[in-house]
């Protein structure tokens, strides 16, 4: 199990799933007082993302915080994040990303399949020299909870010297400068009833100019035989954010932003054996005809007990409900044997909506959404549960103009229709963790019913079906159980059969360095589930991926995945995709680090023999591409560390005609992604270069497009860093075989820091669009964005 | 006008001055009382303590102070009285500890400012050094050395006498001077001492959190 436990540095895994590849390298360690820096690339996929996240907690807490990433330019692969400073003090933090992709499904990376480790932070050297002038008076290295906790150092000898306003007090997970004591020449911070556990400490400071630091002293904190007081601990923010835009001409731009203006608190505390959570949201974006988006949660976790009222995602099985939003009522009871969970609430159905006979936009229908499940045993060794969910569109949630319109003829055409679901599945899962052994199975069957209009069959109707409507000798009239479900002609397929049944399998092993996932599942091509994301009808996937890592130096993976549709061979054709990829890190300490992947994807379409079909026109596609990188932080340049990472990527596609054998289309590409970012030692300046460029040549036109982008940025911090103005500019230009084209982006804005834990970002953004071929495009738009954070 | 600010700037830097930290109060059993500036505190274990503060201990009771140089540590034992002092000197501590009544044990490291321990007829000198000092109700100060050595200068007669380790100095009220080696029961006075401020403690058992392989918190339990 330890092993399991080893920081994995290096991580090169693929999504499979999400036909994402991703690169990342850990910097495996964390600077007291300094936000935490991360550059992810996105070797392959980029384009299918909506947004990425960086999630952090300490190591042992269960709650997470996000702060999400940003893309260099939009045609970059390079993201960029932090863990903020206020979350590191001297405990371990772990994180991972998560990516949302466009079709509304995320993802995690390192992969959340409970063998894969996440990354580990660990409490590094800050910046300067180790200083013995600290000296630590409260020596114990041991101590009862009942005693309180005693932090009290002497600093004697640098009293002099010492700069008092940098002294800066770092003790387990937080910064507690302001709470602690200072004279002239000792300190001291207590806490009175400490958590047990291990505590560190740690204080950075100033010494004629120089940036200097103590040891860190470790202290055993052992669980007190006092009644617990109860203190109530707790940390969140509270941020207000305005979004103002102006354009020069409506008319030519996709769209045109209305101001927006959202507040949002987030509060995690926790209060004896209870930990609690409040999340609100409030936007002015909120439409009740468009997808939600304000938000509100409450949750309180108690050792046996789980409740959350307001919005909540809850992941029951997955293929029921896992992952999609449900504003209602979850709860969730656990012990080591049995599980009870039930949620019910409102969800929503993004829907198409018609004022005439061509679609016109989207809308919202409202859904009530009811899930339940028990379970027997638990993730840590064998479980086995049984999941229902059904998603009901609420009628009277949808504005009639949403729904219908009047044809010519004056009658009412009906464009989009409430709908039924139910999933009902059975899984199992055998864990070992000894053995580093994970293995699952999950079965479900679906209802959809796609017009709830008619309400329930009556038995008469079934007569005149020629349906019976006995089943195992008791007559069933389904106006009994509309309450339940809706069973009328509309049902999606008329008769269940395994069309509605979607099944998967996977095994999880851990063994000789390597994480290794195998899975394979088939969705029915009526499966329906409207509680889950990304369930591909119709298809059967099978999938094999591995890790292998040596010690912090050496990542490799590798997978391989199949995906097959027309599984029930009701269509002419078969279409078959395979994926193989395979990418690698490698890093040896004070050296560069070089990355490389590979991605090849093959498809085909097959005749059905079964069905004849004249039109059928057979077709191959091939897509490869590979990348190489190299990645380095050069310490070395006197005065300006930089970090530096370039990547070339090279491949091609193809979509070929056997019969006859001809190419539909042909293309390459190829580009170079190269980034630099300076941190000035002498000065409080921040700079980036951000550099890509991508050719594609269509090889049937000879046609070539190209683009570039170049990204400059640059920070420098005044008053004690507690202003740092910044200028930045984005380049993007288009030329070849296209209309030579251009955006340029210029922001200017300031992130300050005026109280505690505050920081106020104002950012002014200027794009100018300019068309070399036709003039008449040009447009410019303004942004104003404000953003208020207060953490405490 | 300018002797006013004159006057306030001195007052303020004095105050600036006695109110800095000299010393931590690492461990109180008992009664234990701590007096500041003629009036008594509330205090807690890690209270910082200021020149001049006297700490006194009751019966059966025990207190001990670490000065902020970390150079040394000084153990009240039942019934004693002390005063915290000290002074800043080049970027050291010169320490004095000045015992009323009772008995103190010191533990002082070689290399740190100076260090004396006083009583009402003596002034012992010490230089990484483990002594028991001892001030009984007839005026006899009594400083028994384990480790290192001792310098002893009377008050009232300024004669100077080393007592080194395993020998004890007796000063009498009178200025008297005697040292001996340091018999079973000088000795044992510090054990003894040591083992009552000791058992003033409570002996709780030691509770160690462990994770087992499944991930779930287990308690071990140390009786001791």
């Amino acid at each position: 199990m330890k092993r399991l436990l080893v920081t994995i540095a290096l991580t090169v895994p693929c999504l499979a799933l999400l036909a994402l590849t991703a690169l990342h390298v850990s910097p495996e360690s964390f600077v007291p007082g300094a936000d935490v820096e991360l550059l992810l690339e996105i070797a392959e996929g980029g384009t299918d993302i909506s947004g990425v996240d960086v999630q952090y907690r300490l190591v042992g807490s269960t709650v997470w915080q996000a702060e999400p990433m940003r893309q260099d330019d939009p045609a970059s692969t390079y993201w960029r994040g932090i863990i903020p400073r206020t979350a590191v003090s001297t405990n371990d933090v772990e994180y991972r990303f998560e990516f949302r992709l466009s079709n509304g499904a995320a993802g995690y990376l390192p992969a959340d399949d409970g063998i894969t480790p996440l990354y580990v932070l660990k409490l590094n050297a800050p910046k300067g020299s180790l200083n013995d002038g600290f000296v630590l008076i409260s020596d114990d290295s041991s101590i009862s909870a009942d005693d309180g906790y005693v932090l009290a150092v002497s600093y004697l000898a640098l009293a002099e010297d010492v700069d008092p306003k940098s002294i800066r007090v770092f003790v387990g997970d937080r910064d507690v400068t302001s709470q602690t004591q200072f004279s002239e020449s000792v300190l001291m911070y207590r806490e009175d009833r400490p958590q047990d556990g291990i505590k560190k400490a740690m204080i950075t400071a100033k010494v004629k100019g120089a940036d200097v630091y103590s040891p860190t002293w470790i202290t055993q904190i052992l669980p007190g035989s006092k009644k617990p007081a109860l203190p109530f601990t707790y940390r969140g923010s509270v941020n207000f954010a305005a979004n103002v835009y102006g354009v020069s001409d409506k008319d030519k731009v996709f769209s045109d932003p209305d101001d927006d203006y959202s507040t949002w608190a987030d509060l995690y505390g926790s209060y004896g054996i209870a930990d609690m959570q409040a999340n609100l949201l409030v936007s002015s974006l909120e439409d009740k005809n468009s997808q939600p988006v304000n938000r509100y949660t409450f949750g309180v976790k108690i050792p046996l007990l789980d409740v959350f009222f307001g919005d909540y995602s809850p992941s029951l099985s997955q293929f029921t409900l896992s992952g999609k939003n449900i504003r209602g009522l979850y709860g969730k009871f656990h012990t080591r044997f049995l599980e009870l969970t039930w949620a019910h609430g409102e969800s929503v159905r993004k829907t198409e909506y018609m004022a005439s006979a061509s679609p016109t936009g989207l809308s919202t229908f409202k859904q009530e959404a009811i899930a339940a499940r028990i379970q027997f045993g638990n993730d840590q060794s064998f479980r086995l549960g049984i999941t229902g969910a059904r998603h009901r569109d609420i009628r009277s949630s949808l504005g009639e103009a949403y729904y219908s319109y009047s044809d010519a003829k004056g009658d009412t055409v009906y464009t989009v229709r409430p709908q039924d679901n139910a999933v009902i599945s059975l899984d199992m899962q055998l864990n070992v963790p000894d053995q580093h052994f994970l293995a699952g199975f999950e079965i479900a069957g679906s209802m959809l019913n796609t017009n709830t209009l008619p309400g329930a069959i009556s038995v008469e109707e079934m007569e005149d079906y020629g349906l019976d409507n006995e089943f195992a000798g008791i007559e069933v009239d389904p106006e009994d159980y509309a309450d339940l479900f809706i069973i009328n002609t509309n049902m999606e397929p008329f008769v269940p059969s395994m069309a509605n049944v979607a099944w998967n399998a996977y095994v999880r092993m851990y063994f000789w360095n390597n994480f290794l996932n195998l899975q394979y599942n088939e969705t029915g091509s009526a499966f329906n589930s409207m509680g889950t994301f990304g369930n591909q009808r119709d298809t059967r996937v099978l999938s094999i991926t591995d890790q292998f890592s040596f010690g912090r130096f050496i990542t490799i993976s590798g997978g391989y995945s199949t995906t097959e549709d027309n599984l029930m061979e009701h269509k002419s054709e078969t279409n078959t995709y395979q994926n193989i990829f395979a990418s690698a890190i490698l890093r040896i300490p004070n050296m560069p680090y070089v990355k490389a992947s590979f991605n090849d994807n093959r498809g085909e379409n097959k005749q059905n023999t079964d069905i004849e079909d004249s039109s059928f026109d057979p077709i191959t596609s091939n897509a490869q591409n590979m990348s190489f990188g190299i990645g380095y932080n050069i310490v070395q340049i006197p005065h300006v560390p930089t970090q530096l990472d370039i990547s070339y990527r090279f491949g091609g596609n193809n979509v070929k005609r056997t019969i006859p054998d001809s190419y539909t289309s042909d293309n390459g590409n190829s580009g170079i992604g190269f980034t630099m970012n300076n941190r000035f030692n002498m000065i409080p300046l921040t700079t980036l270069v951000s550099y890509s460029t991508s050719t594609n040549k269509d090889d049937l036109s000879s046609k070539e497009n190209k683009s570039n982008s170049l990204y400059l940025k640059a920070d420098y911090a005044i008053w004690e860093n507690r202003i740092k103005p910044y200028v930045s500019y984005r380049n993007t230009g288009l030329s070849g075989d296209q209309e030579a084209q251009s955006y340029n982006y210029i922001n200017f804005g300031v992130e300050s820091y005026p109280i505690r834990n505050m920081t106020v970002t104002a950012d002014l953004g200027m794009k100018t669009y300019k068309n070399d071929d036709d003039s008449s495009k040009d447009y410019d738009t303004t942004t104003f964005r404000l953003l208020l954070n207060q953490r405490f | 006008m300018k002797r006013i600010l004159l006057i306030s700037v001195i007052l303020l830097l004095a105050t600036a001055l006695l109110a800095d930290s000299v010393a931590i109060l690492s461990a109180s059993k008992g009664k234990v009382s701590l007096e500041r500036a003629l009036k008594n505190l509330k205090f807690k274990n890690g209270e910082l303590l200021q020149n001049k503060d006297v700490l006194r201990t009751g019966a059966e009771s025990f207190a001990a102070y670490k000065y902020i140089d970390a150079s040394s540590m000084i153990k009240l034992f039942s019934n004693s009285v002390v005063t915290v002092n000290a002074s800043k000197e080049g970027g050291k501590l010169s320490k004095k500890v000045n015992v009323t009544k009772g008995s103190i044990l010191t533990q002082v490291k070689k290399g740190s400012g100076t260090f004396t321990v006083q009583t009402p007829t003596t002034v012992a000198s010490v230089k990484g050094t483990e002594f028991l000092t001892k001030v009984d109700d007839d005026g006899f100060s009594t400083f028994t050395v384990t480790d290192g050595e001792v310098e002893l200068r009377v008050l009232e007669t300024d004669e100077v006498q080393l007592v080194g380790k395993g020998k004890t100095g007796i000063v009498s009220p009178d200025g008297g001077i005697r040292v001996r080696v340091s018999s079973a029961d000088d000795l044992d006075e510090i054990q003894k001492a040591e083992l009552e401020s000791a058992q003033n403690e409570e002996r709780e058992p030691i509770i160690v959190p462990v994770l087992d392989d499944a991930g779930n918190r287990k308690l071990i339990e140390i009786h001791y």
